[in-house]
């Protein structure tokens, strides 16, 4: 009992450990900026950057904003795209053959160097959906190819199962092949949601000034302005955002497989 | 002789690989008979249950159910084959609501948990539940939509002997009560002989029946029955029968 709560105190402490190591490196940047008198345009310290996050907030909290919509908007869609083609895959051999290839090109061609391409053809004034659209294009391969190894890794006795009661097509996807590809679609998408960012934010560098007014242009337009701490301020709401991304993502996982999952048991000693 | 349930005629079974499965093999089932089907590995038991459930076509000759297809099988595999992500009552449900979407199988499944002593596990997930427990659930559902014929794919194997009694004593009775159709594939010479009341000796490459030997003795077996020297004799002249000595009898 005593070492059940010692061990539970220990436990407790350890969550904090990141918290006081962020303490610590804060301190030691402040203390060091001042002491040596690095200019701030080169390094600002901690405190010049949460005064720029609260003066400029209002600002910023738009570009967030405006980031935001398009990473959800293109990880919502990747991620019902990439179930959605897996479906049709794991259903139709011709299909995968056909298409697969072309997921694949679509992968391994850095997002970049397409990215101007997509811009000159919905055109500056429409750069949202560009970015939009590259986003979706970086963040839906993931997700089709955990989907799909999903689908594959369904139990063999359990389709027996099925077809012995007579299941028909959509009872065995409904009931059988999605829960069984549930895991691994999690996963994708987890995956999928930290890209979407990246491709978000990589699009709107390549699509350049004045065409978009997310956190990637106020970090651009900051840098050439040699306003480091609102470009840190822009760069701490960017890897906010991620966290809670991933955050949620993970609460969503373990809500949803929580009862079930290997992956969520608890390891009995 | 009553009519059969199930008749498999001259049943060849070769895989796309080439490899004969089973040649030649004749069976026929009477309504509410226990039979075991015994046999070394790779003898093609698993296949004749296949076949049974319609899992599998045969390549030679015919599978007929003379009183109509009724196709009412329960199956139990090697493994307990639950739902994980299903509690225990909804996979006990599972041929109830494919069936019938609509109509509530809860008292049923209710019955049909309390019958092999999971009613206190109905809302629990199939990994909180020992192996033995999950065999049980997996029996139930097998068994929750009244079938005429319950196919056993050695379902006892994984378990330790005391699990493994209970089952078989909770199967029996279960057999009692409601008298569907039993083929029984196993591997234990012991086991079938417990169970059933005729054994179908089977031998490797390819699969076929080498021996049929009626169990002449009271049905369902009392648990002392394991200690008597009958019971002994019977699993010798089982284990000659395997050894392709082909069948004496137990005087």
């Amino acid at each position: 009992m005593n070492r059940r709560y010692g061990e539970r105190a220990l436990n407790r402490l350890l969550g904090l450990l990141p918290l006081l190591i962020g303490l610590l490196f804060l301190s030691l940047w402040e203390g060091l900026v001042r002491a040596l008198e690095v200019p701030s345009f080169v390094l600002p310290p901690p405190s010049a950057i949460a005064v720029s996050l609260f003066e400029d907030f209002p600002s910023l909290l738009e570009s967030l904003l405006f980031t935001l919509k398009i990473t959800l908007g293109a990880f919502a869609l990747a991620s019902l795209g990439g179930v959605m083609l897996a479906t049709l895959f794991a259903h139709s051999r011709l299909a995968e053959r056909a298409l697969m290839p072309y997921a694949v090109v679509l992968q391994v061609t850095p997002v970049v160097a397409i990215a101007p391409l997509v811009i000159l053809w919905t055109g500056l004034d429409n750069a949202w959906a560009a970015l939009f659209i590259l986003a979706t294009l970086v963040a839906f391969f993931p997700v089709l190819a955990s989907s799909l190894l999903g689908f594959r890794s369904v139990d063999l006795g359990l389709r027996n199962l099925f077809r012995l009661y007579g299941a028909s097509r959509w009872q065995v996807l409904f009931r059988l092949e999605l829960p069984s590809a549930l895991p691994h679609m999690l996963s994708g998408m987890k995956v999928a949601g930290g890209l979407a960012l990246i491709g978000a934010i990589v699009a709107e560098f390549v699509a350049g000034s004045g065409t978009a007014t997310g956190l990637a242009w106020r970090i651009v337009e900051a840098g050439n302005r040699l306003n480091m701490p609102r470009m840190f301020a822009a760069l701490l709401l960017l890897s906010i955002t991620g966290i809670v991304l991933h955050l949620a993502l993970s609460g969503l996982e373990f809500l949803l497989l929580r009862h079930w999952h290997e992956s969520r048991l608890q390891r009995e000693a | 002789m009553s009519q059969a349930l199930i008749d498999l005629d001259r049943i060849g079974k070769r895989f796309a690989n080439g490899f004969v499965a089973l040649e030649d093999f004749s069976l026929s089932l009477r309504p509410g008979e226990f039979v075991s089907l015994v046999g070394p590995s790779g003898c093609g038991k698993s296949t004749v249950l296949n076949l049974v459930a319609g899992l599998t076509d045969p390549s030679a000759g015919r599978v007929t159910w003379p009183e109509g297809d009724l196709r009412q099988v329960g199956f139990v595999f090697q493994e307990p084959t639950l739902m994980p992500w299903a509690t225990i009552s909804d996979n006990v449900a599972l041929p109830l609501t494919l069936a019938n979407p609509a109509a509530s199988a809860r008292g049923t499944v209710a019955t049909m948990l309390d019958k092999v002593g999971l009613a206190a596990f109905a809302g629990a997930y199939p990994r909180q539940l020992s192996g033995g427990m999950k065999m049980r659930a997996s029996l139930a559902r097998a068994l929750t939509a009244g079938p005429s014929l319950l196919l056993l794919d050695e379902p006892f194997a994984a378990l330790d002997e005391i699990t493994r009694f209970d089952l078989i004593e909770q199967l029996l009775s279960l057999w009692q009560e409601q008298r569907f159709t039993v083929l029984f594939v196993t591997h234990s010479i012991t086991e079938s002989v417990f169970m059933s009341e005729r054994v179908v000796v089977m031998a490797a490459r390819p699969g076929r029946v080498v021996a049929e030997i009626a169990i002449d003795e009271p049905f369902p077996r009392e648990a002392g029955f394991r200690a008597q020297p009958r019971y002994a004799a019977w699993c010798g002249l089982l284990l000659t029968a395997l050894r392709g000595d082909g069948p004496a009898s137990v005087s």
